[in-house]
């Protein structure tokens, strides 16, 4: 009996002891098929944008077609050799390293561990190919690069240009110069292989699906995939991310905001260096007066426009790029200091009618604007009513046509219109672009010999800082000047569920998708 | 008691008129007068109907705009009104190969869906009210000329047409005397109808800011600026809205009425 009852007990003990042993095994085989099985799920998002299609010269992933490439770039799809970092400074990206030769050669070093999603490993000769396509087709880049030879050598990667281009790199952060797979060249669709987190496994004009990477360079990318929808109407995405049928947006009208000011959803924001900003038509002997500039320099409320009207969804500006800490406004807010100066150039309500006259002729302004950026059809009212209290009677023409009107010259006094000052670390773009007596958006032909010869010193300055100080000279001329007048500085903001992490804006308004983004 | 049926319709509508005719002579505030201070207040005492996001006062806007929403439709309604019946008149006693070519003509504008048609009109003037009343005749006046032609080629007929013939009324006599008053009722009916609709149709082309240029106050432009409110300040844009509910049907009621009246005539 005791020797029945040893057994018995023997025999439980093993069992248990087996059991002990068993269990945990089989516990950990379950964890480890449930980290699997979480691994392996895929999430989706939904990602509703205005700024996708068409309208915004963006349809499709083609870098070397108009600003597709802004599409390639912000969906995650395309990488560039460099990137703008939060401080709208430069950083190797798909390079290692960079150096000037001399004042004609550039070096770059690319990166050794990068594959495109074709799968064909970037090397100097893949990059070779894609940058002597997009100086062969792009409408902007050869202009810009003034690029005449590259050469490949493994991972070496050297461009000669045609003259000394100190601002190359800052292209080379351009959108345009994301790498593709040239091989596998752009499809009928515009979709293309890149370096990024994602790719596109459909494109239309309208919408774009993305899925993420397996085999990324930088990295563990979250099983995601993501439909990039073309939402032009504001008002369609507010309603969107309200009933859950988007589950992240960017374009929303700044009166909605507050709705999403809650628990259930993030609002990520960035100041960036998009500016709302007004070019006086020099054509009009009226603006040759600088009492005159200043005087409606003073009248706008800056502080009004950005805080009330947006929402305090912006910054105030104080010339093309965003105002640091520690910078004041020339031209203060100051109506009455407006009408002196209206005074003093003459301008005086003499019939008390409300408005400013001068040999009997009224002070009457033609006001031009697009409502395609949303924010500048209400500057316009603002200003009217502003202008209208210094004694200027403001006629505001919104129009999507406003280049076909500014052929007139006499169609116009005043042009609001909206643009990226800095888009890629380079602020000689700004000046290149709209204010020197050359530049091919000086819509109202400002003429200022000073600035036009800072602006030859600063094409040939390759040092960042003496190039910083020289743009700040070129900002301080124009704002003094009152040659445009700076209202504010965009505040980009993307909203999303709250369960949605890793959805950051920059200020370069470049980069929206990333390794970083999680959908929990 | 038919008259008494017509009675208060007509009154609304002559209040409405001599309301808005007067509307910029009786709005507490001033209309275009921005004060950020007051931005988006919801209705009280000072602002019955609110204030916009420039903190004008809702209640003046509404009631100045009145005026150039009301007489706008009505504008739009004379101009193809008048188009209309002279051409359909002209088609309709006349007939022969003028006839032909302008029913023809009236058949392409009828074939386009008439508010698209009066965008892409409206997109060749330059911003204004008047671009869009112009845009909204020039493509509605061929229901007129259809109705009015209708309606001549079945009076032309009648015995009193052939009487005046050989009294020897000339041609304009004959239209003015004898055609025009026995077809006038029922053109007057289908313009009264048409107010509410062209009031909406303005308001529509307004929206999509083809209308009246800022600040000038309209109701359908005042609609399209505060959409993007209507959850968080919905007064600025309900406000806008009543006004046109009321109007429309104003004019709807008097339109049924009057139809009523002739029809019992």
């Amino acid at each position: 009996m005791k020797k029945q009852m040893k057994l018995l007990s023997v025999a439980i003990i093993g069992t248990l002891l087996l059991g002990a042993c068993s269990t945990p095994q089989k516990s950990a085989q379950s964890k480890d098929e449930s980290a699997v099985s979480k691994e392996d799920s895929v999430k989706s998002l939904v990602y509703g944008t205005s700024s996708y299609g068409v309208g915004m010269s963006d349809a499709g992933l083609n870098p070397h077609e108009d600003y597709s490439g802004w599409s390639l770039v912000r969906y995650g799809v395309g990488e560039t050799l460099f990137k703008l970092n939060d401080k709208l400074e430069l950083t190797p990206w798909l390079a290692d390293s960079y150096k000037f030769i001399d004042d004609n050669t550039l070096e770059v070093k690319i990166k050794d561990n990068i594959n495109f999603s074709s799968g064909r490993k970037l090397d100097a000769t893949a990059a070779k190919e894609c940058f002597e396509d997009l100086l062969a087709v792009h409408d902007r880049a050869p202009k810009d690069m003034k690029i005449s030879e590259i050469k490949a050598d493994g991972q070496t990667l050297t461009f000669i240009t045609t003259e000394p281009n100190p601002a190359l790199i800052n292209f080379l952060a351009e959108p345009y110069s994301a790498l593709i797979d040239m091989k596998t060249g752009v499809d009928a669709n515009k979709n293309v292989s890149g370096t990024g987190p994602y790719k596109a496994t459909s494109v239309s004009d309208t919408e774009i699906d993305l899925t993420s990477r397996d085999d990324y360079w930088d990295g563990n990318v979250a099983k995601t995939n993501i439909k990039v929808k073309s939402v032009t109407d504001g008002d369609t995405l507010t309603m969107g991310l309200q009933s859950g049928e988007l589950d992240a947006v960017y374009g929303l009208p700044y009166a909605s905001y507050p709705l999403f000011e809650n628990d259930n959803y993030n609002i990520n924001s960035a100041a960036t260096s998009r500016a709302f900003f007004l070019q006086l038509n020099f054509d009009n002997d009226l603006f040759q007066d600088k009492n005159i500039r200043s005087a409606i320099a003073m009248a706008i409320d800056k502080d009004g426009f950005v805080n009330v009207l947006l929402g305090g969804h912006g910054k105030v500006a104080n010339g093309p790029f965003p105002m640091q800490d520690g910078d004041s406004l020339n031209y203060s807010f100051s109506p009455d200091k407006s009408k002196e100066l209206l005074g003093a150039a003459g301008w005086s309500d003499s019939d008390n009618d409300g408005y400013v006259d001068k040999d009997g002729k009224n002070f009457e302004i033609n006001f031009l604007t697009y409502p395609g950026r949303s924010e500048l059809p209400v500057l316009a009212q603002s200003i009217q009513s502003n202008l209208k209290d210094i004694g200027i009677k403001v006629n505001i023409n919104s129009t999507e046509n406003y280049l076909e009107v500014m052929k007139d010259s006499k169609a116009w006094d005043i042009l609001a219109s909206a643009m990226v000052t800095n888009p890629t670390g380079n602020k000689e773009y700004f000046f290149d672009m709209t204010s020197l007596s050359d530049s091919p958006k000086n819509r109202g032909h400002y003429s200022n010999a000073e600035l036009d010869e800072l602006a030859k010193t600063l094409s040939t300055t390759f040092d960042p800082d003496k190039r910083d100080e020289l743009a700040k000279q070129m900002s301080d001329i124009l704002v003094d000047d009152c040659g445009f007048i700076f209202v504010s500085h965009l505040q980009m903001s993307l909203v999303s569920k709250k369960n949605i992490k890793g959805l950051t804006p920059m200020p370069s308004d470049y980069y929206e998708f990333s390794k970083d983004l999680v959908i929990e | 008691m038919r008259n008494k049926k017509i009675l208060i319709p007509s009154i609304l509508v002559a209040l409405l008129l001599i309301f808005a005719f007067f509307s910029p002579y009786l709005t507490p505030y001033n209309v275009s007068e921005q004060n950020l201070m007051i931005s988006r207040q919801a209705p009280s005492f000072a602002h019955i109907m609110g204030t916009d996001i420039y903190g004008r006062d809702m209640f003046s806007r509404v009631i100045a705009a009145s005026r150039i929403s009301i007489f706008s439709a009505l504008a739009v309604v004379l101009l193809m009104a008048i188009t209309g019946v002279v051409i359909g008149i002209f088609c309709g006693y006349l007939s022969g190969i003028a006839d032909t070519v302008l029913m023809r003509v009236s058949d392409i504008f009828l074939a386009f869906p008439g508010l698209v048609l009066a965008i892409a009109t409206a997109g060749l003037f330059k911003n204004g009210i008047l671009g869009a009343v112009i845009a909204l005749a020039s493509v509605g006046w061929p229901r007129y000329a259809r109705l009015s032609r209708g309606l001549v080629l079945s009076t032309k007929t009648s015995t009193y047409i052939y009487a005046a013939k050989l009294s020897g009324s000339n041609t304009v006599q004959i239209v003015f005397t004898q055609i025009l008053p026995n077809i006038i009722g029922q053109i007057i009916v289908t313009a009264c109808l048409d107010i509410g609709t062209s009031l909406m149709e303005l308001a529509a082309l307004s929206f999509l800011g083809l209308g009246a240029t800022p600040p000038t106050p309209e109701w359908g432009s005042m609609i399209n600026e505060s959409r993007s409110l209507l959850q968080l300040s919905p007064w600025i844009t309900l406000s806008p809205g009543i006004a046109v509910f009321i109007t429309v049907s104003v004019f709807n009621i008097f339109g049924e009425s009057l139809r009523d009246y002739y029809q019992a005539k």
